[in-house]
């Protein structure tokens, strides 16, 4: 699909996202998780613009996307956009944010589902939210963009328009409702408009801020880019973020009077945000507010929808007809009568527990067994399927056979497990670069409940 | 006696002797890939973190049916791992984010690049349409489409609404996919 040198250029820009991640990380503000405040948060929410550890990111993506989008440091790409609001907000201005009506004698939970409660109170209820808390919306450093157009690529930018060219606003870094491609057009259109001035408060020296992933030459500030060139040298950056994240929640909070653009868009969100015509992401924002438009069926609250029945959907219509009942007594299938899942689920389920890096699970192996029989229709293919039928008799034999040189170092106690834990971190340890060790306590938890899960895979397989 | 003998053999060899389908369970990150394991395994919400590497158990989510089901993390820069668990899957289970409209687009990349493995050929998929208890989330059909699902052919697939919390569709799901292997195996 894409060139070779579009491809350099995507490695290099990540490369560079990925330092100024790095750089956003050493600061002081980012040091904590931003909710439990573990050491050394590998992960992120970016359209909150917070660095987390491991166990919060768990938290923040039970809040689904339209409150929290969850992307580790290490193991997910990035775009402009992403890395911006990273350096637009951080840990210390979210705080400043999102805990400002926080009491003074309030402790930081830290057990899982208190902490699940606390996470939710902050950011789906905004319980402890400063009333003038308006999400920023950053504006991408000129640092951050390769000098062509190769950011639009990214399925997450695909809400921004790629006009916008030369436009040039001060102060890249004010706080700004999400909005950008949209305000940036208001102020083509009217030049001095409520949000310009607002913009100008707080202003880091960045100019020419459009963020068009165009190709534009940026002629003017020149100098700027002189000295941004290199932000992935260390101390730009991050000393920018240093200013940006300790002045500007007090910015936000002081600067109400003209930011009342942004105030009525916070206080009354989905109305004046539909106004500016924006895209669903800043709906998002105001998740509560905004109605679902679409997919009238689950719209009951709690969860509820339609029944089974007409949720499935199966391919091959055409074929509908087949009634699969009954399909337990099938040969092929591994049977198991009724009261043989007790004891195999025992046997099971004690170990992977344990290891479970979640840490939260129930230690009662309780089986499911309330399957709401539902009207099965199967579409009949016979002449497909030929290769399959016989090779599955030993899928898992197939599996550790197949990967003989991957045997390396590792010390686990479950041989059959061995060899697929060490593919496994060879190979994540040659991409990723420091997974486990950044990830220090999740990631080694995480590898730890792998490999007692391994066991429970072994001795079924195996037995 | 004899006869009851052999009958008692013969239940005792299919609990036993018989191996558990391999499932294969993907999809993009925070998905809800380990909550639905282990809603399957447990019939428990438990508190997962973003999945380093893989989980994998041996779960009878239906009677009569048991699965090895791997749960591999979908972390973009961990998606080439994906690959490695291929070979010898019975059956896919693609979990797609109902809510996450704008990431579509990727989860049908990814389940095109899974699907075009030569390991994965003639391989049914299940989809689950998750946490359709999310506001603006989608329906399954609308997801259905984003994937691309009515084109494709060379298999057979199945879609569900879910959502991992509360179980809803889940083992529905399950059982399709038992039909859908068994069928498999089969032909």
């Amino acid at each position: 699909m894409s060139t070779r040198s579009e491809k350099e250029r995507q490695k290099h820009l990540q490369e560079k996202y990925q330092a100024t991640l790095a750089n956003l990380l050493k600061d002081d503000d980012n040091k904590y998780c931003v909710d439990c405040d573990a050491k050394g948060p590998r992960w992120a929410s970016w359209n909150l613009g917070i660095f987390l550890c491991m166990r919060c990111a768990g938290k923040h993506r039970n809040l689904g996307v339209h409150i929290s989008k969850v992307k580790s440091v290490d193991l997910d790409t990035w775009t402009a956009e992403q890395v911006a609001m990273m350096m637009e907000v951080g840990n210390s201005r979210a705080r400043a944010a999102y805990e400002a009506q926080v009491p003074d004698s309030f402790r930081r939970p830290q057990t899982d589902s208190a902490l699940e409660s606390f996470i939710r109170a902050k950011y789906e209820h905004k319980k402890y939210v400063a009333r003038e808390w308006v999400v920023p919306k950053p504006t991408i450093p000129k640092e951050l963009k390769g000098n062509t157009l190769e950011m639009d690529e990214k399925s997450e930018r695909k809400k921004r328009p790629k006009q916008q060219s030369s436009i040039q606003i001060e102060a890249p870094k004010s706080s700004v409702p999400r909005t950008q491609p949209v305000e940036k057009k208001t102020q083509n259109t009217n030049p001095p408009p409520p949000v310009q001035t607002k913009q100008t408060s707080n202003t880091e020296d960045l100019l020419s801020l459009n963020t068009s992933p165009a190709k534009q030459p940026t002629t003017q500030s020149s100098d700027l880019l002189g000295d941004l060139v290199d932000i992935m040298g260390p101390t730009v950056s991050t000393s920018q973020n240093g200013n940006i994240q300790s002045s500007q929640p007090l910015d936000s909070g002081t600067q109400m009077p003209n930011g009342d653009l942004e105030a009525s868009l916070f206080d009354d969100g989905a109305a004046k945000v539909q106004e500016k015509s924006t895209k669903d992401s800043i709906l998002a924002l105001y998740g509560p507010s905004s109605q679902p438009p679409q997919q009238p069926m689950y719209g009951v609250p709690g969860g509820m929808y339609m029944p089974q029945q007409n949720m499935g959907m199966y391919g091959v219509p055409q074929q509908h007809g087949l009634n699969n009942q009954g399909m337990q007594q099938q040969p092929m299938m591994n049977n198991q009568g009724g009261m043989q899942q007790q004891p195999m689920m025992n046997n099971q389920s004690g170990m992977p527990q344990g290891g479970m890096p979640q840490g939260g699970m129930p230690q009662q192996p309780i089986m499911n067994n309330q399957y709401n029989p539902q009207q099965g229709q199967m579409q009949q293919n016979p002449n497909m399927y030929g290769m399959m039928g016989q090779q599955n008799m030993q899928p898992s034999m197939g599996m550790y056979n197949q990967q003989p040189q991957m045997a390396a170092v590792q010390s686990m106690q479950y041989n059959q497990m061995q060899q697929q834990m060490n593919n496994m971190r060879l190979n994540s340890g040659n991409m990723v670069g420091q997974p486990v060790g950044a990830t220090s306590n999740g990631g080694m938890g995480n590898w730890g409940g792998q490999g007692n899960s391994g066991h429970t895979l072994s001795t079924n397989l195996w037995q | 006696m004899g006869l009851w003998l052999s009958k008692l053999y013969d239940v005792f060899s299919e609990f036993s002797g018989s191996t558990p389908a391999r499932i294969l369970m993907l999809g993009l990150d925070a998905a809800g890939k380990t909550t639905i394991l282990y809603k399957i395994k447990l019939n428990e919400s438990v508190h997962t973190i973003p999945t380093i590497g893989f989980n994998v158990e041996t779960v009878s989510p239906v009677k009569g049916v048991s699965f090895t089901v791997w749960d591999v993390g979908g972390q973009e820069k961990i998606r080439r791992l994906w690959q490695h668990y291929y070979q010898n899957t019975e059956g896919l289970v693609y979990i797609v984010d109902s809510n996450d409209k704008e990431r579509l687009s990727e989860a049908k990349d990814e389940l095109d690049g899974i699907l075009n493995s030569d390991e994965m050929r003639g391989v049914p998929v299940v989809v689950l349409a998750n946490k359709q208890d999310l506001p603006r989330s989608m329906s399954p059909s609308e997801v259905a489409d984003g994937l691309g699902l009515p084109k494709m052919t060379g298999r057979k697939w199945y879609i569900h609404g879910a959502c991992a919390t509360t179980g809803e569709g889940i083992f529905e799901s399950m059982k399709e996919m038992a039909n859908l292997v068994k069928n498999n195996k089969k032909n």
